[in-house]
């Protein structure tokens, strides 16, 4: 199992990814704005010293939907900011990759996404503050 | 129709052009479906928390009744409630007339062993040549007698067998109302073996209404004639509602309800009762309804992960085709977040009442229309008819 700071500098390599992207390819930035979510979630998972498979290996999941799961359980201070966050990145990525939803508009997803991924973005950021990403960072610095 | 005489010792016409009805009833085969099903119904409270089974009736029957929802622009909870709330009157009507028709016959039977029964076909030797020509129905017979009979002994007999005929009368009248109401206005909702069995027995009734102008010409007594009346007017407005009803029926999708239910095995499927189960089913629904009210979105299907689960529910949306804007939402995201949100709130109030994991969320589909799984789909709703047109 990769190891906590394994996971945030993957998570921090595909924003990166996404931030390079974001002008040219917003489809693409959507794309690694939801895998920088993905290892995001599992460095919060690692931190907190969780698996997330062996938390839902019971039930007949995909890994992404027990991502998801992982992100309904954290009560966020009682709001669905972090839950809706993660299900739009991974949404949105769909879209990008798959067309999803849009096939009847005859639009790739780059014509699609023409305004941007400003959007996804802003979702990204929500779930990196419910995830308190920052001060696990500062947290492994110190040690 | 039973037409019972009131005071059958006062003075009646002579040898009265009498000729009275059993209830009349819809063809053989078409009332045994009707009972069938009725008995089948009987199951219902069980069948209600079988959400889950392979082609559980419940999913289908739900689906139909969202669907005359739409049509009829009321949410499918009401659709559904209306449908089996018909369903139920009619088939408690038919019942009720089928069941004057026994009782009818065997008061038939019992009459005819009374002296007076005897005594009459001796006084009437007409009655015997048509009786053996086969001519007239017993029941008919029975009828003549009493307008011809003069009791001059045992009359309370006579009476009883009259207040017991005019009470099948009374109801084999409410009956014929009660199919009536449902009829104008319900016809859709009610299932394609009840719709069969109306129509039969709307012709069974035209087919009798000569009669009526035969009875008539009989009677001389303004009591009789007005009872009369009324009977044949009810008889009319079911025989015309039911072929109107028919004739301006908008729904093309008929429910084959005796197929469904015959489908459907009782005895391997034992209703999955999870906790907070029922609670569940309404917030779904609810949810179902809801997000279909999105201005943007056609139809909404909720499918569970697991079959006999509802703890994880996705709602998947179908989007109303060839949009640029979604709807009121300038984006798709837009429209999915709020419906997200809605999705979620509902699994947070479950989460707090009941103490459990629950996992709502909101997925778009364009492929909708065919899930391999129908087990799996606990609700659906479409979109109501004044939900803006979607820009092209």
């Amino acid at each position: 199992m990769p190891s906590l700071t394994t996971h945030l500098q993957q998570a921090e390599l595909n924003e990166e990814a996404a931030l390079y992207n974001r002008q040219k390819y917003p489809h693409v930035a959507i794309i690694m704005c939801f895998y920088a979510a993905l290892h995001y979630v599992e460095t919060h998972a690692v931190w907190h010293r969780k698996d997330i498979y062996k938390l839902y290996c019971e039930e007949k999941l995909t890994q992404h939907e027990r991502y998801q799961s992982y992100i309904d359980d954290i009560n966020f201070n009682g709001s669905d900011d972090l839950s809706v966050a993660y299900k739009l990145l991974r949404e949105g990525s769909e879209i990008a990759r798959y067309l999803k939803s849009i096939k009847q508009s005859n639009k790739t997803s780059g014509q699609y996404f023409k305004l941007g991924a400003d959007f996804y973005f802003k979702k990204l950021q929500i779930l990196k503050d419910g995830l308190q990403i920052s001060s696990i960072k500062a947290s492994i610095k110190k040690t | 129709m039973v037409y019972a005489i009131r005071k059958v010792t006062k003075a009646l016409p002579k040898k009265p052009n009498m000729n009275a009805l059993h209830p009349t009833l819809p063809n053989h085969d078409k009332l045994d479906k009707v009972k069938e099903i009725e008995d089948r119904l009987k199951n219902y409270p069980h069948l209600e928390r079988c959400f889950f089974s392979l082609d559980s009736p419940i999913v289908k029957l739900r689906e139909f009744y969202s669907e005359i929802g739409q049509l009829y622009g009321q949410d499918s909870e009401s659709a559904f409630k209306e449908g089996l709330a018909s369903l139920r009157k009619v088939l408690h009507a038919l019942t009720t007339l089928k069941r004057i028709n026994t009782r009818a016959t065997r008061v038939l039977a019992w009459a005819e062993v009374q002296p007076e029964y005897i005594e009459s076909i001796q006084l009437n030797p007409n009655l015997i040549s048509e009786k053996q020509n086969n001519k007239f129905k017993k029941f008919t017979d029975l009828i003549k007698l009493i307008l011809d009979f003069r009791p001059r002994k045992q009359r309370n007999k006579l009476i009883r067998i009259n207040r017991i005929l005019n009470k099948f009368n009374e109801m084999t009248l409410e009956s014929y109302n009660s199919i009536s109401d449902v009829v104008e206005t319900s016809w859709d909702y009610l299932p394609v073996e009840v719709q069969d069995a109306l129509h039969s027995l709307a012709q069974q009734i035209i087919l009798k209404m000569p009669q009526f102008e035969q009875l008539a010409y009989g009677l001389s007594e303004d009591f009789l004639l007005e009872r009369l009346n009324k009977g044949k007017n009810i008889c009319n407005r079911l025989a015309i509602s039911i072929s109107t009803a028919a004739k301006n029926s908008k729904c093309k999708n008929k429910l084959e309800l005796l197929k469904l239910l015959k489908n459907w095995d009782f005895s391997n499927n034992t209703p999955v009762q999870k906790s907070g189960g029922s609670i569940a089913i309404t917030e779904i629904q609810e949810i179902t309804e809801n997000l279909a009210e999105l201005s943007g979105v056609e139809q909404v299907k909720a499918v569970t992960h697991t079959p006999g689960d509802l703890h994880r529910t996705t709602f998947y949306l179908k989007l109303s085709v060839n949009m640029d804007k979604y709807g009121g939402f300038d984006t798709l995201e837009e429209l999915f977040e709020v419906a997200e949100r809605m999705a979620l709130r509902a699994h947070r109030r479950l989460r707090e009442s009941t103490g459990e994991k629950w996992y709502f969320h909101v997925s778009l589909d364009e492929d909708f229309s065919d899930y391999p799984n129908s087990n799996q789909i606990v609700a659906v709703a479409h979109a109501q008819s004044n939900n803006p047109p979607s820009a092209s």
